[in-house]
């Protein structure tokens, strides 16, 4: 049977996707961004890599929760550290005699619980910190690492994407301008989840101009 | 009741065996921290993984010196 259409020029859809990926770095190429140590966005950053990168690939996009997320363990953190100091002028207020509990004991038991809270905020900023999402020029990336001993890296390619949209629900977040990206995909993982990111329609908006005009062509 | 919880801890020995067991296990669980810092640095490279590793370093060594002082002064 002879064709009845055939589109002109479009040849490798892998092709035309890298092209409009090229669009995409263009409009971002003045945004070289460095990703700090508590930065939760960065356009194309230039002090960032992750392990399987390839030699020709660029991160366009780099992304972590919103700092503001960090709050209730911050919180934490500091009423647990200046506790015993209430716990000693609630003691001494009251007029509780603690001097029952022998010296050695109180100062093995406070290096103790000091080194206990600086472990939980040492954790807590490390799960923060290397919960990564990536866009790339050829990839999104989603690195997680949960409960310390979790680790899970999970990678599609752009011309898998099939649809993006994000939501930002609540007084919060659309004061600190922070929400969920969720992409719909062709691959293995039938969705990629963003949670809690900064700018959502930033983002959602450097992933369609990546992905966004293929359509058009498809 | 208090009387009973000063006896307890004038059962030095007891308490002592215990609390050095305890840093025991949160000296393999501050080395697993560690560990899993590198690992984290290892695929994720970002420019401040030096000052975290040596952060993980220090609270392992923290918790050996915990360990060491507990053994001498309790």
């Amino acid at each position: 049977m002879p064709d009845i259409f055939v589109q002109p020029g479009i040849e490798d859809e892998g092709q035309l996707l890298d092209e409009r990926a090229k669009e995409g770095i263009s409009s971002l190429e003045n945004a070289h961004e460095k990703v700090g140590i508590f930065s939760a966005i960065s356009r194309h950053p230039d002090n960032f890599s992750y392990e399987n990168q390839d030699n020709d690939e660029e991160v366009l996009l780099f992304l972590r929760r919103h700092f503001i997320t960090n709050l209730p363990w911050i919180i934490i953190t500091v009423l647990a550290f200046a506790a015993p100091f209430l716990v000693s002028v609630i003691a001494r207020a009251t007029g509780t005699d603690l001097s029952f509990i022998p010296q050695p004991y109180m100062v093995v038991f406070g290096a103790f619980y000091y080194i206990l809270i600086f472990a939980y905020a040492y954790i807590n900023f490390l799960s923060w910190s290397f919960n990564i999402s990536l866009v790339t020029t050829k990839r999104i990336v989603d690195i997680d690492f949960s409960e310390i001993v979790y680790h899970n890296v999970a990678v599609t390619k752009l011309e898998l994407i099939e649809d993006i949209d994000y939501s930002q629900v609540g007084f919060i977040r659309t004061f600190f301008n922070y929400g969920d990206v969720f992409m719909q995909t062709a691959g293995e993982k039938p969705h990629f989840d963003f949670l809690r990111v900064p700018k959502p329609a930033l983002v959602v908006d450097i992933t369609e101009e990546l992905i966004g005009k293929r359509g058009h062509h498809a | 009741m208090l009387d009973f919880f000063i006896d307890v801890l004038r059962i030095n020995s007891l308490s002592k065996i215990l609390f050095l067991i305890v840093i025991i296990v949160y000296i393999i669980f501050a080395f697993v921290v560690f560990n899993q810092t590198r690992v984290m640095t290892r695929v994720a490279r970002v420019s401040f993984s030096g000052v975290l590793i040596i952060l993980s370093i220090l609270h392992l060594l923290l918790a050996i010196s915990l360990f060491a002082l507990g053994l001498v002064i309790l």
